[in-house]
C-alpha cells in the first residue's frame, strides 16, 4: 500500500462508497477529482476493489447434508416434524446423558453402598493369590504373550 | 407459488441454496452454517404471515444475520477466549492447521473467517447477499456511516491478509 501525506485529508471509507456506487452524484465528482490528483487514495483504491472483486467472485457454497428434512417434507422444529439435533444440542444431549449414566452408577442409599474397607479386603485377598509378593498388588491385565 | 406469499417449505425449496451460502459465509463453517439456516427457516415459518411481498432474498439475508448476530452476542455474553483489542490482529500470519488452502477461494473464505463479526456481517450483506447500504443499516440497525465504514475498513482487512 502506498502511504500517504498524512496532513491531508484523503476519501477512506468514501472508496468503497465510489466502488459500489453509493455516492451522490455532487460526491461522487469530489471523489473523482480527488483520486485524480492523490496517487495513495488510487492505490487503496486498488486494494479494496481487489478485495471487494475477491469476495464477489467466491462460488455458492452447498449445503453438505439437506437443509429439511426429506422423508416427511417438513420443517425441523415444527409440530410432528422432529427438529434434527444441531451440534449444541446433541452437545447437551451428551451431557445429559452421562449425568443419567453417572446418576444411575452411583449408590443411590449409603446404607445399601459397599463399604471401603470390605472391598480392601476383597482386592487384598486377590492380591494374596495373583498379585506381586512384593508390593502385594493385584495384577491390572493378564500378561500376553506374542509370537510363537 | 400460491398467492403472493409462498409457503416455507417453497421458500427453503426455492431459496434454501441462497440462504445456506449466506449462512456459510457469516459463520465459516458448516456446522454453524446448518444450524442458522435451521433456524433462520423457524423464523421464516414464523415470520411468513407478515411477510411483505417484496424482495425475498433481502428478507432472508435479513433474518440470517440476525440469527447469526443474536449467535454472536450470546457468545459474547459467555465469551470462550480473550478478543484482541486490535482488529489486526485477528488475521493470522498463516492459516491454522485445520483450515483448507487449497485454493484461492479457501484462502478468500479464511480471510473473512477471520475479520470482526461486524465487518464480516457488513461485507457479506454488501458483497455476497448484494444489498444498498441502506438496506444493511436497515438490517442491522446501525447508520449508513457505520455501514460504509464497516464494509471499508473489512475490504482493507481482507486485502491485508490476502497479500
Amino acid at each position: 500500500m502506498i502511504p500517504r501525506d498524512p496532513g491531508a485529508d484523503h476519501l477512506d471509507d468514501v472508496l468503497s462508497a465510489y466502488l459500489d456506487d453509493e455516492l451522490a452524484p455532487a460526491a461522487r465528482h469530489e471523489a473523482e477529482a480527488h483520486l485524480a490528483a492523490c496517487a495513495g487514495c488510487r492505490a487503496e483504491l486498488d486494494e479494496v476493489s481487489a478485495a471487494r472483486r475477491a469476495i464477489r467472485i467466491l462460488p455458492v457454497h452447498a449445503a453438505r447434508r439437506p437443509l429439511v428434512g426429506t422423508e416427511s417434507g417438513g420443517l425441523p422444529g415444527t409440530p410432528g416434524v422432529p427438529r434434527p439435533p444441531s451440534r449444541r444440542r446433541a452437545v447437551w444431549a451428551l451431557a445429559a446423558a452421562v449425568a443419567a449414566a453417572i446418576a444411575f452408577l452411583l449408590p443411590r442409599d449409603p446404607e445399601v453402598a459397599p463399604s471401603l474397607p470390605s472391598l480392601a479386603d476383597s482386592h487384598a485377598a486377590r492380591a494374596s493369590i495373583t498379585g506381586d509378593p512384593l508390593t502385594q498388588l493385584a495384577p491390572i491385565a493378564v500378561p500376553v504373550r506374542f509370537g510363537p | 407459488m400460491t398467492g403472493e406469499v409462498p409457503t416455507w417449505e417453497e421458500v427453503a425449496r426455492t431459496h434454501g441454496r441462497f440462504l445456506y451460502n449466506v449462512a456459510y459465509r457469516l459463520a465459516g463453517n458448516d456446522d454453524d452454517a446448518y444450524d442458522l439456516v435451521q433456524e433462520a427457516l423457524l423464523r421464516v415459518r414464523k415470520g411468513l404471515e407478515t411477510y411483505q411481498p417484496g424482495s425475498m432474498e433481502g428478507w432472508l439475508s435479513r433474518i440470517v444475520t440476525n440469527v447469526f448476530l443474536d449467535e454472536v452476542r450470546r457468545k459474547r455474553r459467555r465469551p470462550v477466549e480473550v478478543m484482541p483489542d486490535d482488529p489486526e490482529r485477528l488475521l493470522p500470519s498463516t492459516p491454522g492447521a485445520d483450515e483448507r488452502t487449497d485454493g484461492f477461494s479457501d484462502d478468500v473464505q479464511s480471510a473473512l473467517h477471520h475479520l470482526p463479526e461486524e465487518f464480516r456481517t457488513a461485507v457479506v450483506l454488501c458483497d455476497v447477499v448484494g444489498l444498498s447500504y441502506e438496506e444493511i443499516a436497515d438490517a442491522i440497525a446501525v447508520p449508513v456511516g457505520t455501514v460504509r465504514s464497516r464494509i471499508h475498513r473489512g475490504r482493507r482487512l481482507l486485502r491485508t491478509a490476502l497479500q
